[in-house]
């Protein structure tokens, strides 16, 4: 039986195709390694990413490219999200890592950032299981979309998670929004007019980033959100992560999957 | 939680029912329990072949997409069709209406080395549930 080591990758900006393929090449290396990978990054240009299962007809494709922003299909479930001013994490693990059922493991996860959080001065709390809606119907927006065991400040949507998971591993992806830009948040959504305002005035009810409201210069900086984040887990776990690079043969699984023209497009 | 005699299953929570040279394949009580509320289920065209022990298909719940894994190797012969508009069929059915694909079985001789109903609940039991 070997120990699982934890493992923090610090990556660069790129594109929406090229980090959904290094993070499903990240859940390959995991469920081989049997080690956790923890990946920040950010998208450059700005991203909406849609989930696996989510149909477009919510979507508004001249919105999109009218924000100037790609349009990218994710691994992993959920709704859409706007990759904006935001960090984004990546996290595979082997299922063992973080047992249960679909729902315990974004608990612990949330767990994790909640204590991320805290130590950045933002007063999150995590939504109990009631905060799941009932039914099944699917909001186009990630973040007008409540589920159980997420992070709220005042009662409003802070962090989107999405997951998917393959034999014996899983990946999370988690939104960590410095601020949300509610109107090119609409214009994914909804033509110019009174449904994007609808759009706009739903989310500033239901969304917040991080630090919303945070004058511009008190923001925490990305390497101080990574370090709090990392500081989460290594508590919520009782692990230490240590910083690496990702492995090149992870880099070349990348690669090779964007080979094929439309994996990850729209 | 309910395994029902005569199915033959996987590690990965799928069942085979076989039926002559066919077997219909589905997930778990235990499996859709574990997923929660499914939402989505994506699922091979009629004619396309599975694998054992390799991804035929997806499903989702609560954010989450999660592989569907073929117990048995062959061709498609019939997909629940109904699970595009009624993916919840999966959560209230499993071993029924929940179905997912019907295979022409390439090696009838794979379903030995999946578990029986007694050995796949002695399973769920030792994984703490």
């Amino acid at each position: 039986m070997t120990t699982t080591r934890w493992w923090v990758v610090s990556d660069a900006p790129a594109s929406g195709r090229e980090q959904m393929a290094t993070d499903e090449a990240l859940l390959d290396l995991a469920r081989e390694s049997h080690d956790v990978w923890l990946r920040f990054y950010r998208f450059s240009p700005p991203a909406l990413s849609v989930g696996r299962g989510q149909s477009l007809s919510g979507i508004y494709r001249p919105g999109v490219a009218e924000i100037g922003a790609d349009l990218v299909r994710r691994p992993s479930g959920g709704s859409a999200v706007l990759h904006d001013d935001e960090l984004t994490y990546a996290l595979a693990a082997p299922l063992g890592v973080v047992p249960g059922d679909v729902t315990e493991s974004y608990r612990q996860i949330a767990e994790a950032l909640l204590i991320a959080l805290k130590k950045l001065g933002v007063a999150a709390e995590l939504a109990g299981p009631e905060a799941a809606p009932a039914g099944r119907g699917r909001a186009a927006n990630c973040f007008v979309a409540p589920s159980a065991f997420e992070l709220t400040i005042g009662g409003k949507k802070a962090v989107g998670s999405a997951q998917v998971r393959r034999r014996g591993g899983l990946l999370q992806h988690g939104a960590l929004a410095r601020t949300l830009d509610f109107e090119r948040w609409s214009a994914c959504f909804s033509a110019p007019g009174p449904a994007r305002l609808g759009w706009q005035t739903q989310m500033e009810a239901r969304a917040t980033g991080l630090f919303q409201h945070w004058p511009k210069a008190t923001r925490p900086s990305d390497l101080a959100i990574e370090q709090a984040v990392v500081a989460g887990f290594s508590e919520r776990f009782a692990v230490e992560l240590k910083p690496v690079s990702l492995p090149v043969e992870t880099r070349e699984t990348a690669r090779a999957a964007l080979s094929v023209p439309d994996r990850f497009a729209i | 939680m309910d395994v029902p005699e005569g199915l033959r299953y996987t590690q990965d929570h799928e069942w085979v029912k076989v039926n002559g040279t066919v077997g219909r394949v589905g997930i778990t009580a235990f499996a859709q329990d574990q997923l929660g509320d499914i939402v989505f289920v994506e699922l091979p065209a009629v004619g396309a072949s599975v694998k054992a022990g390799a991804a035929f298909g997806v499903v989702e719940s609560v954010k989450s997409m999660s592989d569907l894994n073929a117990p048995v190797s062959g061709r498609v012969l019939a997909v629940n069709g109904a699970l595009a508009d009624h993916p919840e069929q999966v959560n209230k059915d499993p071993y029924g209406d929940g179905w997912m694909i019907e295979v022409e079985l390439a090696n009838a001789a794979e379903t030995n080395a999946l578990m029986s109903a007694q050995e796949y609940a002695d399973s769920t039991k030792s994984a703490g549930h």
